[in-house]
């Protein structure tokens, strides 16, 4: 089940990818795993790491870095697996994604988060819904459904 | 409400497609009065139902074809095989009018359809139609004096016995008391001496006089269940309220008693309703049908074909205790797993009946989920009985073993996919009859549907008696198509197959050839969907044969479980023919890769390579030899560990590119084994 | 002391809508698919009327009311026969067969009570 972004929470979970920041409603995130075994799915495209068993569930998982275009990585300690929930098609799909590691929560009023800059890192603004700053540093806000419906995607044309 | 309304409709879509059958069945043997008498009742259910779910187009209609048929029912005429087709197009217009707010349109179909009915109707009644409408006119003679007050002197003398239905007279006595001012006598003359007095029977009878503003009609009603176990008289008194003249009453007894015609008031009027009474009533509405009714009604004829003690359950719970009976499978396959390392005898042996009750429990599943592939035939009939007359072709379907089940879910796929076939076989397959006469063959052309089950799967045959197709047209077609280059040798089974390619058909302009292709690819892809596989035979100007083979269910299946490196897969079970074990250096990567397994060459696909890459290969490996169309494939593999029992969960939202895998396993161990869709999988490597 | 109705008809829907018309009416309701069906609620509880269809399988309508009439307790219970016959016969068929009363579908709800009222109160 999608957990509805109910007006006035606003909790968002940052997560880090490389050096940079991101944040995504609590909503829509349903789990934070431990990295466990991915099943791998033979003949599969790089970004898509393989199958888990999550409580009797099979769910795919992705690649964190490599979906959003970033270097690939050794897995550390901090590696984390997100499930999330999201909307397509009509229907209701479950998700992960590996990060490097999981923040924090953090409470953002709407008027806090700005527009995209399309300014010099290049963030595409299709997958983004917005930015902010915390503690002096970027916080990019990120668009879960639009970026589970389309394939690999360029979230970033420069990168780190 | 709508619930009921929602549950109603598909009882009408069971009523339809119930018609549709029995009324293909009476083209066979238009005598038959037991299936009229069913077509008769099935009409007559949707009628009264129909009215009472607020979907009176429906009702008006059917009471129509109601009428139509009961002149076949009551044996005066016979049906013929434009009766038939009137009947199944108007069972088409009926499902448009399953509406719950009709428009013009539908009201206008209505009406069609009802005109339409009662030209077929004077069709079989030239004669004594005519005749029949005159006792329509109603009586609103007697309606329109309704409002002042008459009065009406009742006698109800009930039969001794009628306690016995049920009846409570005094419940009768008190309506009338409801309907207006009553003056009532009660008698005791027919009481017999106390000794023989029985406690069960009524020796009471009641005289009264009543004033209302009730028509004659509202008081028969009150009598209306009660005619024929009493003794009613109900007689008009006066045209005003006479109730408290008790000289008036006084002189309506006494004319009675002496016979006397009660004059005190026009005698025309005189009212006199005696059990003869409710017949009048009946026989008027009957004349609204038009048709002198038969009064033949046989007792036992419920719909005794369907006499199977069933419930009718919500196909989505069905759906939710597979589920469960999935997770208690792979629960299961856990507990066997801990208990093998534990070694706990007491804990095996719960384990071992634990894993019989499941076994059980999951055959019980799958019987309930299962249907009989016959559910289908009427469809199919139905397409063979319409395509015979458009085409001018006379073609009997056959069809056997059709009691095999199969998942509610794959029926509900597979039709389309045999409509088409039958479509195929009926346009380009079947000849036409001069052509058939021709070659020496029976006029009449034949369709055959067979099923069976074979253990896990069914196998579902089509066969057509028709031209067969035609080999080096195909081979042709295929090379101008550049599916096939002309260099390849294949024999003739194998080019037949080329008809499921997706290029196959869409080549060129449709022509009679072309035609026998058209779509084939989405009927594969269809049936490859579903885990089943299917192929052609032909014989020129023998039979074209379609075999379709399918696993029983799409969420539990058997399958053999199989280890290529440290990962698990499982290979559907109906789809492996034999394993061998070879020395690994027997698959050598070559150009053309081929493995001679049993004097055969089948070619192969070393998965331990395409799956696991170039880590440490084994000596010894499997192959699993799987169907692949009509001939053989090898799939090696390191491991075959053993037969498997697989609840087969979605994997979600993939990459695109990734079709390989149509679900995964939740093994013992908690670990995943994926599901080798081998039809794609060979595909995409050869 | 509520009124028990127990309804026999092998259509779900038709079932349904009664049973729930009488219980909105302040009437007990036992429901059963068929006249066989039916039987097994006739095990010594109290019942106040029958509504049984005419066409059922397994047992038909005439069937049960031949039935309930050979079982003591019931042998006076009221019984309205469903039908749509308009067919004298059939109905003089339902009454020999010992029905009290029969209702013609379709029939509106307020007639369903009305009718009821006849024969239990």
């Amino acid at each position: 089940m999608v957990a509805k972004i109910i007006d006035g929470l606003n909790s968002y979970l940052t997560f880090r990818l490389g050096s940079e920041l991101f944040a995504v409603n609590v909503g829509l995130v349903t789990k934070i795993l431990e990295l466990t075994k991915i099943t791998k799915v033979p003949n599969s495209p790089k970004y898509f790491k393989g199958i888990i068993n999550l409580f009797g569930d099979v769910m795919p998982v992705f690649d964190g870095r490599l979906k959003f275009g970033f270097q690939e990585s050794e897995n550390t300690r901090e590696t984390c697996i997100l499930i999330f929930a999201f909307e397509f098609d009509g229907y209701t799909y479950n998700s992960g994604i590996t990060v490097d590691s999981v923040e924090k929560v953090l409470i953002f009023e709407p008027e806090l988060i700005m527009p995209a800059p399309i300014s010099d890192k290049g963030y595409n603004p299709e997958f983004i819904n917005g930015m902010a700053t915390f503690n002096n540093e970027s916080v990019i806000f990120l668009n879960i459904e639009k970026i589970f419906s389309e394939e690999e995607i360029k979230l970033i044309t420069t990168v780190e | 409400m709508n619930s009921f309304v929602e549950k109603f409709k598909v009882e009408v879509s069971e009523y339809f497609e119930r018609l549709e059958s029995r009324l293909l069945q009476l083209e066979q043997d238009p005598e038959d009065l037991q299936i009229i008498g069913d077509i008769f009742r099935i009409m007559h259910t949707m009628k009264g139902s129909g009215g009472m779910f607020g979907f009176d187009l429906l009702s008006d209609v059917t009471h129509d074809l109601e009428s139509l048929f009961e002149i076949f029912r009551s044996k005066e005429k016979i049906v013929d095989s434009e009766v038939i087709s009137f009947t199944l197009n108007s069972i088409d217009g009926l499902k448009q009018l399953m509406v719950e707010n009709p428009t013009d349109e539908n009201r206008l179909l209505a009406s069609k359809l009802k005109s339409d009915t009662l030209l077929q109707i004077t069709r079989f009644s030239q004669t004594d139609l005519n005749s029949e409408i005159g006792i329509l006119p109603g009586n609103s003679a007697e309606n329109s004096i309704e409002a002042k007050q008459t009065t009406y002197y009742i006698s109800f003398v009930p039969d001794e016995n009628i306690l016995n239905n049920g009846t409570n007279p005094l419940y009768l006595i008190d309506e009338l008391n409801a309907l207006g001012e009553c003056n009532i006598q009660v008698s005791f003359d027919r009481l017999p001496p106390l000794a023989e007095i029985d406690p069960l029977k009524c020796y009471i009878s009641w005289y009264l006089f009543i004033s209302t503003s009730e028509s004659v009609d509202t008081l028969q009603d009150v009598f209306i269940f009660v005619a024929n176990s009493a003794l009613i008289t109900i007689q008009k008194v006066a045209n005003e309220n006479v109730i408290h003249k008790e000289a008036v009453l006084a002189a309506f007894l006494n004319a009675q008693i002496n016979e006397e015609p009660w004059t005190l008031l026009e005698s025309n009027l005189q009212e006199s309703a005696e059990s003869n009474e409710v017949d009048r009533v009946e026989e008027k509405e009957i004349a609204g049908v038009l048709l002198k009714s038969s009064t033949e009604v046989s007792k036992n004829t419920g719909f005794t074909q369907t006499t199977v003690d069933s419930i009718r359950v919500d196909s989505g719970k069905i759906d939710l205790y597979m589920n469960l009976v999935s997770e208690f499978i792979t629960a299961q396959s856990r507990l066997e797993q801990i208990s093998s390392n534990l070694k706990n005898p007491e804990l095996e042996l719960v384990t071992e009946t634990f894993e019989k009750l499941n076994r059980q429990l999951r055959d019980n599943a799958f019987d309930m989920s299962l249907i009989p592939i016959e559910s289908l035939t009427t469809r199919l009939k139905r397409l063979v009985h319409d395509l015979s007359k458009s085409l001018d072709k006379e073609v009997v379907l056959v069809t056997e073993g059709l009691e095999a089940e199969l998942d509610k879910n794959i029926i509900e796929k597979l039709i389309e996919p045999l409509l088409h076939i039958v479509r195929n076989s009926m346009d380009h397959g079947i000849e036409s009859k001069s052509e058939r006469l021709l070659k020496q063959k029976n006029a009449i052309g034949t369709i055959s549907v067979k099923a069976y089950t074979v253990g896990s799967y069914v196998q579902i045959e089509i066969e057509d008696d028709g031209n067969g197709l035609n080999v080096d047209q195909i081979r042709e077609k295929a090379i101008a198509s550049g599916l096939i280059s002309n260099q390849e040798n294949l024999t003739d089974a194998e080019v037949c197959q080329l008809i499921f390619e997706p290029g196959f058909s869409t080549s060129e302009s449709v022509n009679s050839l072309s035609g026998r292709g058209t779509g084939m690819d989405v009927v594969r892809n269809c049936v490859q969907s579903m885990r089943g596989f299917i192929e052609l035979v032909s014989e020129r100007d023998q039979f074209t044969r379609f075999i379709i083979k399918l696993p029983l269910s799409l969420s539990i299946i058997d399958g053999l479980l199989v280890q290529i490196g440290d990962s698990f897969y499982i290979i559907p079970s109906s789809l492996v023919s034999k394993l061998y074990l070879i020395k690994s250096e027997l698959l050598k990567k070559e150009i053309n890769q081929v493995v001679e397994l049993d004097g055969v060459q089948i070619p192969y696909l070393n998965l331990h390579e395409e799956f696991d890459g170039d880590k440490r290969v084994p000596e010894e490996q499997f192959v699993v030899v799987v169907f692949y169309g009509n001939h053989f494939f090898g799939l090696a593999v390191d491991e075959v560990i053993r037969e498997y029992q697989a609840a087969i969960k979605p994997l979600g939202r993939m990459p695109k590119s990734q079709n390989l895998f149509s679900g995964a396993s939740i093994l013992g161990s908690g670990q995943l084994a994926l599901v080798i869709d081998t039809n794609k999988l060979i595909q995409k490597y050869s | 002391m509520p009124k028990q109705i127990l309804i026999a008809d092998d259509s779900e829907s038709i079932r349904e809508i009664l049973a729930f018309n009488l219980k909105n009416a302040g009437y007990e309701v036992l429901v059963a698919k068929d006249g066989l069906d039916a039987m097994q609620f006739l095990d010594g509880r109290s019942i106040d009327l029958v509504l049984t269809d005419y066409h059922m399988p397994n047992l038909s309508g005439l069937e049960l009311i031949v039935k309930v009439r050979q079982i003591e307790k019931y042998k006076f219970i009221p019984i309205l026969v469903l039908t749509t016959e308009k067919q004298v016969e059939i109905i003089r068929e339902a009454r020999d067969s010992g029905a009290t009363g029969w209702l013609l579908k379709p029939f509106s709800t307020d007639k369903l009570l009305q009718t009821l009222r006849k024969i239990i109160r």
